[in-house]
């Protein structure tokens, strides 16, 4: 039970690892993962600091000797707060904030860096438990998000406006389709997880759409000693192409496999640290896009009843 | 008597604010080192502005280098296509005046 709660709470984190993009450089593509419902009466809060770095440029699975961005980085901290309306219904308010999205340029002679920093969007999500089978010990979670963007205005520095690629949001409004199937092991302190997610972007101000995401995650928890948990995930992301004044943009999208592994560690029962690292095992960019490296994150969580009755629901478990 | 009302006449005249919609530039033109570039490569692009003013500027995708009346537009992997780069010229009067250049990039 212990594995499962583990993984539940790493889970959670999903949503803030998944930011970048197949363009590279940390884009956030907004709550796509997602996992079980609270309990009646809990609230749960979540913060999370992420670190990715592209380098490079890859056409469609091979390296290209394209130059243009030398590299990019992002430091991105997210928040979420979750609240268990009932037993089945849970709601969640997610927000971050970009510290910095840098792109450093060579190109030819010149070398340039842009950054651009501030608050990315808010997502209002839902999550509704469809089934939990407690013989077969297997559970299926369903939600709907809506994502905002906090602020419309462009990034400029120095009378200049910065590129897409580096402003904390693109102005567009998103829905977010999540599905969670969980599969208990009890007997080997183990769990399997099946999360899938479909992001769908609106088109912005500039007459520019990200491409819809389509994200499926499979995830394998095993308890390696008290309080201590190993995650393995291997995630697939597939993105549409971009869309700019009605047309598709080249060079945008593609899908990659991503491998996750991560530790958890519970204090109290009350309190998770994880460790997350995030390394592309295969990627297919479609036209030429700069290369993600690696990205890895650091997450904090707690999880307290806030009613009567859960406090003492909680007391007794 | 008539010196007293000349000479009140002239202070009058000297405490009236100075006209603040004056436009203190004048925008001759938009102008680009190339008008095709490749992809991961940049352009100069200059704006031709006599007189005092501050300079703002937008495209409608790529990356703009730079500063001032003169900056460097630039187009990654991303960017295949026609690109507009828009120059807006403003004055302490907040007087403005925009104009656009097009740009394609193969």
């Amino acid at each position: 039970m212990k594995v499962a709660h583990s993984i539940f709470l790493a889970c959670l984190f999903l949503k803030f690892q998944l930011v970048a993009q197949c363009c590279g450089g940390g884009a956030h593509i907004g709550g796509n993962i997602f996992l079980g419902t609270l309990g009646k009466g809990y609230l749960q809060f979540n913060s999370n600091y992420r670190e990715s770095y592209s380098q490079g440029y890859m056409q469609n699975d091979w390296n290209s000797d394209f130059k243009f961005i030398k590299n990019a980085y992002s430091r991105h901290l997210g928040v979420q707060l979750g609240y268990g309306i009932t037993k089945r219904l849970t709601l969640d308010l997610e927000t971050g904030y970009f510290l910095n999205r840098t792109q450093n340029f060579e190109i030819g002679s010149y070398s340039f860096s842009h950054t651009g920093s501030g608050l990315t969007s808010v997502t209002l999500a839902g999550r509704f438990n469809i089934f939990k089978l407690k013989k077969s010990e297997l559970e299926w979670t369903a939600g709907l998000g809506v994502r905002a963007p906090v602020s419309k205005n462009r990034q400029m520095k120095n009378g200049v406006e910065l590129s897409e690629d580096v402003q904390p949001n693109n102005g567009s409004y998103g829905i977010v389709f999540r599905s969670f199937l969980a599969k208990e092991f009890d007997n080997i302190h183990a769990n399997v997880f099946l999360i899938n997610s479909i992001s769908v972007n609106s088109t912005n101000d500039k007459d520019y759409k990200d491409g819809n995401t389509y994200i499926s995650t499979l995830l394998y928890g095993q308890q390696i000693i008290h309080n201590l948990t190993g995650i393995i995930q291997v995630r697939n992301e597939i993105r549409d192409r971009a869309i700019r004044y009605g047309s598709e943009i080249y060079s945008t999208g593609g899908f990659r496999f991503t491998l996750v592994p991560q530790i958890n560690y519970t204090i109290k029962n009350k309190y998770n640290i994880s460790l997350i690292f995030e390394q592309p095992i295969y990627r297919y960019y479609n036209g030429t896009q700069l290369k993600d490296k690696y990205a890895f994150s650091v997450n904090f969580n707690m999880l307290l009843p806030v009613t009567k009755n859960a406090k003492e629901t909680c007391e007794k478990n | 008597m008539l010196t007293f009302f000349v000479s009140s006449s002239c202070k009058k005249e000297d405490k009236q604010p100075k006209n603040t919609t004056t436009k203190l530039f004048t925008f001759n033109s938009l102008e680009s080192e190339h008008n095709e570039i490749n992809q991961g490569n940049v352009t100069r692009i200059t704006a031709k502005v006599t007189g005092e003013a501050t300079y703002e500027w937008t495209c409608s995708s790529g990356d703009l280098f730079g500063s001032g009346n003169s900056i460097l537009f630039g187009a990654g992997s991303c960017c295949k296509g026609d690109h507009y780069i828009y120059c807006n010229v403003k004055d302490k009067n907040n007087n403005s005046e925009s104009k656009s250049i097009l740009i394609k990039v193969n």
